[in-house]
């Protein structure tokens, strides 16, 4: 047995879940497993790094990410859904402030997934921490758990969501890290695009686990941190100037 | 007690709950019209042959849909965006079954399943076709001329076809 299939779970290969399958239909209700080619890139570990020297006093990273995800608020503050936002830190001793988006830091050991009573929080093969709202029940124990603030919970119906980011009453969502882009190979975020094109720069998109890719040369040139790195969540998105 | 009276209870007792109700349904049974397909949406061809995706529809997305939301294993021949794309009209709401390929059915089959909650109930894209499918629509299709900037950018990138000669003109 090759050692991918060691890793399954009983119920993974009786089942047939875990290979990467797609259905043929061979007679009605009769389907067939083949392999598929595209899956998540095995390996590979997403994440983002921001440089809040560069951020400034814009909202381009915010407002790209609730037009591509069909994010819209219902002009109540205290309830809508938000994806990322923008912080503002001020040092009280010098008066320094300084600005910077936070979103779904999609840990490595999230508390979101841990708490979870259905198994709907979890974390992709390559890092990234979703929401199945097929299994979401709306129990809210992942936002009390995020150390980060980062999930938002849909309190009314929705109409005319984007068709690649199902959202609706009743379940709890966050940045997916723009994960039909990278499903697609597009290989950037609607924030990170926005940054570099209608910002100041400040964010980079990438693979953590490749030391050839920008993130990583950057990281290891010049350092990044993580925000509450005493929780040891080893967050995928670092930053760096805090 | 009498014998005749018991009878006559049982002969009332088994119209009373066998012939009545049995010849009240019998008198319901009108035909019944299956509701239209929106002829703007019906796409040209399925996926799968009509009678499979008509009865196991909902099997195919069930089965599939996991390995999308957890592996990124998406089968672009079976993706639920394909089938609104395809099948349903851009101004069709799934409020108003009477527009909606999807909803009608459900409807006058009664399930309450309803995905579009969630997930967006009409085509994004202006233009009804497969979009990521690699099953090129049928020879006979002809292609609308604002969908030859799509058809030819599929085709570049081999998921279509090149529309054919007859269709470009």
């Amino acid at each position: 047995m090759s050692r991918k299939n060691a890793s399954l779970s009983r119920r993974q290969f009786i089942t047939g879940a875990a290979a990467a399958v797609a259905g043929v239909t061979v007679a009605p209700g009769v389907f067939l497993m083949r392999s598929a080619e595209e899956k998540t890139a095995e390996g590979v570990r997403w994440g983002l790094l921001i440089d809040s020297n560069r951020c400034g006093d814009c909202n381009a990273c915010v407002t790209a990410c609730h037009a591509e995800n069909g994010v819209h608020g219902m002009d109540r503050p205290r309830t809508d859904a938000q994806w990322i936002r923008k912080v503002d830190l001020r040092d009280p001793g010098t008066g320094h402030t300084r600005s910077l988006p936070v979103m779904c830091q999609h840990c490595e050991n999230p508390p979101c997934a841990d708490v979870c009573p259905t198994g709907a929080s979890f974390r992709r093969e390559d890092g990234i921490v979703l929401v199945d709202k097929h299994t979401c029940i709306g129990c809210r124990y992942c936002m009390m758990a995020c150390p980060y603030k980062a999930r938002s919970f849909i309190h009314e119906p929705l109409a005319g969501q984007a068709a690649h980011a199902p959202r609706g009453k009743g379940t709890v969502e966050s940045c997916t890290l723009c994960v039909h882009r990278i499903d697609r190979g597009e290989g950037t975020t609607a924030c990170v695009e926005a940054c570099h094109e209608l910002g100041n720069g400040a964010m980079t998109f990438g693979d953590l686990n490749d030391p050839d890719s920008a993130i990583s040369r950057e990281l290891a040139e010049h350092g990044g941190s993580a925000i509450r790195a005493d929780l040891g969540l080893n967050p995928g998105v670092r930053y760096q100037g805090i | 007690m009498d014998p005749v009276k018991s009878l006559g209870r049982g002969v009332l007792r088994w119209l009373g709950f066998g012939v009545l109700p049995l010849s009240l349904l019998l008198g319901c049974g009108g035909s019944v019209e299956p509701p239209d397909m929106t002829e703007e949406a019906r796409g040209d061809q399925c996926v799968e042959p009509v009678d499979v995706i008509r009865k196991d529809h909902g099997k195919i997305l069930t089965h599939e849909r996991d390995h999308a939301v957890r592996d990124g294993v998406r089968n672009p021949d079976h993706g639920f965006v394909s089938c609104i794309d395809c099948h349903v009209a851009s101004d069709a709401r799934h409020s108003e079954p009477e527009t909606h390929f999807c909803a009608s059915c459900h409807t006058f089959n009664a399930v309450s399943v309803d995905c579009f909650e969630c997930h967006r109930d009409r085509p994004s894209a202006s233009a009804h076709l497969h979009s990521l499918n690699p099953h090129a629509p049928a020879p006979e299709f002809a292609w609308e001329a604002d969908q030859q900037d799509v058809t030819a950018t599929l085709a570049e990138t081999g998921l279509l076809l090149p529309p054919s000669e007859d269709a470009t003109q």
